[in-house]
């Protein structure tokens, strides 16, 4: 491990620290910060298990049960090799952005759900 | 598959332009949503563009002709291995991203915390001055 490892290391525990604190600052005005947050955070891990799964069945050996069950099954097509099976590349890009349409739907909830409910809380408040 | 990538860049499309909307009305109370918009919007853009221009770089090394700019240099002086790079690409690039969130975020939060005419932005000085004075 070098310097420049545990440099970037602190970097991103600080900036993770401070979107959960400003994620909790801002929980009184909607609770859909903490969805942002929690989306902020957490969209990287959903990215990196999805590439993971992709990764895992962009090739399978002969009579591999490995991930071939439903929804993964209709990824995997023959490769043409004697039983061996394989993700071509057009599915691969279906699948990444599949998955960049999930993060931008996520991310519309959430600022959706947050510009409502400031909205709301801006007609309820009797000084404005 | 042509009319599935051209429905889904239209789908994916659709979608930024919603999440540039909410943030440009949430704009109003903090403008810390115009870069939390910005980031969540370009940021993947900018890093898939990056990620290209290393990718074709990286063919073009394959072919046998390495560019003589930084920090594809360091590689040809056999300094950094090709895969170091790649790596600290992605990881410098992901770090940005999240001091960008962390930021921004902590704009919205200080808007809020700024007290009362932080959240009531379309309020004009002048307005503001005569409400004092009455």
């Amino acid at each position: 491990m070098t310097l420049f490892d545990i440099v970037l290391a602190i970097l991103m525990l600080a900036s993770h620290v401070a979107i959960v604190g400003a994620a909790w600052l801002c929980r009184k005005r909607s609770k859909a910060f903490l969805f942002l947050g929690a989306l902020l955070i957490g969209w990287q891990w959903v990215h990196l298990a999805g590439q993971g799964v992709l990764a895992s069945v962009v090739e399978l050996p002969p009579m591999s049960e490995h991930l071939s069950f439903f929804p993964f099954s209709p990824l995997i097509v023959d490769a043409g090799g004697p039983g061996w099976r394989s993700v071509p590349n057009s599915t691969v890009r279906s699948f990444n952005l599949g998955l960049d349409l999930l993060r931008c739907a996520l991310y519309a909830a959430v600022f959706a759900l947050i510009a409502r409910s400031l909205g709301k809380n801006r007609a309820c408040d009797p000084s404005s | 598959m042509t009319a599935e990538l051209i429905v889904g860049g239209l789908l994916w499309v659709a979608l930024n332009a919603a999440i540039g909307i909410a943030c440009w009305r949430c704009a109003r109370w903090a403008t810390g949503f115009l870069l939390l918009g910005a980031t969540v919007v370009l940021w993947p853009v900018f890093y898939g563009f990056g990620e290209r221009v290393l990718m074709a770089t990286v063919q073009q090394m394959a072919t046998g002709s390495p560019p003589s700019i930084f920090p594809f240099s360091i590689i040809a002086a056999e300094s950094v291995s090709l895969g170091y790079l790649v790596t600290r690409f992605h990881q410098v690039m992901q770090l940005v991203r999240y001091v960008l969130y962390a930021v921004s975020f902590l704009l919205i939060a200080r808007s809020f915390k700024g007290g009362r005419n932080a959240s009531r932005p379309e309020l004009k000085p002048d307005v503001e001055s005569n409400l004092r004075a009455k």
